[in-house]
């Protein structure tokens, strides 16, 4: 089996069909409203989606762009079922990066063992998680291959260096998640909805460990060498803009609770950020400006 | 608590001078190295209750052997090739993960990957243990066991899924299954219990293995063609496997019995003779 893949390379069955991933957009130094919305229409690609995003337009903002969408809106049920199946999709290729983890580096005489067991530790997490949103997606009336995959995930976060894999898929991917689930747990507990949030809340404390890892690998991996932490660094900064997803990805304080997706401030303490690396996080995104 | 002036217990085991076990001589048991109570070999059955009670550190039902199959250093050199083994297995099943299209397949190598990874670290914590100071040993016992590996985790493409399955579940994982089986009974289950504790858990998901892996092959391969491709690739293995001797090389298995057979039995004049003996001595 060859070492390291490209994001093409990732195995799925029929059902799944997949969309460009929008480098341009999502590397941009300023993007426009109408970028973000087109860009979002993209990656869910489901005709439904559009239409209530086209609609949504019209009224003032397309939910889930713009907008936090409750769980008793007429749209609840189709922006869950996005919610849902991104996540899924998001978890898979979180899997497949761990799993290309513990396999690509095993030449590497320099890093340690404990390397290998926390990736393969975290490939074991991820097919819960797997399993876990396959299950929510059909709670919610989903099925899999209903929207399409975008791999922009594992395209940004697979670096051929351990420690920007580990920035990449542990720290910035992860840490997406960690913002993602904190959200999807207080939409389930608006929504009394039981099995969305208690399960969610096991995968999230999952997650803090993962970031954890990545906080803890990127550091010895780089702290006797000032140039390759130069370069990581570099590399997370690309990533966090990418996966701020044109901006979309919200404050710093969390005092815009309404905002599409707060950063989960708490979780991050807890998987071991500073206030100085949230606040990193917070100003990757680019400058988001009304239409020209 | 002990008080001075107690008498030794009856039946306590005697230091004998065993000679150093190996896979060439048969195990000495513990039957047989501790002196008994009674002549036919049987201990004094231990009674009582309190002070009274003048039992040995082992209930009388227990039947563990005092003295194994192999010494410090040969269980060390044995667990550095089992960590080879479990390193490699783990890091292909995460690798393969992301070039499988079989999203069941897919699920389940990643916890198998894990329970390797596991398996591998449970033997780096017991290197230190048994001496051995470089617990970031993992060695191939031979080059033919090396080039083994090297073929088992060589299938890459999308449909190479049921060579993947094959070579871990038909093949590897058996062989696993049944090295540390092997191990868990020969290997002395008093001094090196830890070693047979970590067995247990390994053997547990072994056998768990083994049957969702056979079912995977099964449910997946309902084509003849796709069983010859299973057959062909399991025989292709199984003969490398065969030509390194085992993860352990040609002591994998094997070894003398240790069974604790019962005396030859007395019949005829022998048994006319000892009965005379007995009668006289009774008289």
């Amino acid at each position: 089996m060859k070492k390291f893949m490209v994001p093409d390379e990732l195995q799925r069955d029929e059902r799944f069909t997949r969309t460009a991933v929008p480098l341009d957009f999502l590397m941009a130094e300023e993007v426009t409203v109408e970028q973000v919305e087109e860009t979002m229409m993209n990656l869910l690609g489901n005709d439904e989606v559009r239409k209530m995003m086209e609609d949504g337009q019209a009224t003032g903002g397309a939910p889930n762009v713009f907008r936090r969408v409750r769980p008793d809106e007429d749209d609840a049920p189709v922006f869950l079922k996005t919610q849902m199946h991104g996540i899924f999709i998001g978890e898979m290729q979180a899997l497949e990066a761990a799993g290309r983890s513990a396999w690509d580096f095993t030449d590497d005489d320099e890093l340690p063992w404990k390397f290998q067991l926390d990736m393969a530790r975290q490939c074991w997490d991820e097919t819960r998680h797997v399993e876990i949103y396959s299950a929510l997606l059909d709670h919610v009336g989903g099925e899999i291959g209903e929207f399409s995959e975008n791999l922009f995930l594992f395209e940004f976060g697979c670096s051929n260096d351990p420690a920007e894999r580990v920035v990449g898929v542990n720290r910035c991917l992860e840490g997406l998640a960690l913002d993602v689930f904190n959200d999807t747990i207080r939409f389930g507990k608006q929504a009394d909805d039981e099995a969305i949030w208690r399960s969610v809340d096991y995968v999230a404390a999952d997650e803090v460990t993962h970031v954890r890892f990545g906080q803890v690998w990127s550091k010895a991996l780089t702290e006797n060498d000032p140039d390759r932490r130069k370069k990581v660094v570099a590399f997370q900064r690309k990533v966090d803009r990418a996966f701020s997803l044109g901006g979309l990805r919200g404050s710093y304080d969390g005092a815009n609770t309404e905002q599409f997706l707060p950063l989960a401030i708490e979780f991050r303490k807890l998987a071991g950020f500073t206030d100085e690396d949230i606040a990193d996080v917070a100003g990757a995104g680019p400058k988001v400006v009304a239409s020209k | 608590m002990t008080t001075k002036g107690t008498p030794p217990s009856k039946g306590a085991p005697k230091a004998t001078k065993g000679k150093k076990a190996s896979p060439r001589s048969p195990a000495p048991t513990t039957e047989t190295t501790a002196s008994n109570g009674t002549s036919d070999g049987r201990r004094d059955a231990v009674s009582g209750y309190g002070t009274a009670r003048r039992a040995q550190p082992f209930p009388y039902w227990d039947r563990r052997r005092l003295i194994g199959e192999w010494s410090v250093e040969e269980s060390v050199e044995r667990i550095v090739n089992y960590k080879y083994a479990e390193q490699h297995l783990s890091a292909a099943l995460g690798g393969w993960v992301a070039t499988i299209p079989e999203l069941d397949v897919k699920a389940m190598f990643g916890p198998h990957c894990y329970q390797h990874a596991w398996h591998a670290d449970l033997w780096r914590t017991r290197l230190p243990e048994l001496r051995e100071t470089r617990e970031d040993r993992a060695e191939p016992v031979n080059e033919a066991f090396e080039t083994f590996m090297a073929e088992l985790t060589s299938p890459g493409g999308p449909d190479e899924t049921i060579e993947k399955l094959v070579g871990v579940y038909r093949v590897l994982v058996p062989h696993l299954l049944a090295t540390y089986s092997f191990h868990q009974r020969v290997t002395s289950d008093i001094v090196d219990a830890p070693t047979v504790r970590i067995l247990k858990f390994m053997i547990d998901d072994d056998v768990e293995q083994l049957i969702t892996g056979e079912m995977m092959i099964q449910d997946l391969a309902r084509t003849t063609e796709l069983r010859e491709r299973a057959g062909k690739w399991q025989t292709h293995l199984d003969v490398l496997l065969v030509r390194s001797g085992g993860v352990a090389g040609e002591q994998t298995l094997g070894g003398h019995s240790a069974v604790v057979m019962p005396a030859k039995a007395v019949l005829g004049k022998a048994l006319r003779d000892k009965r005379g003996v007995a009668k006289v001595a009774a008289t």
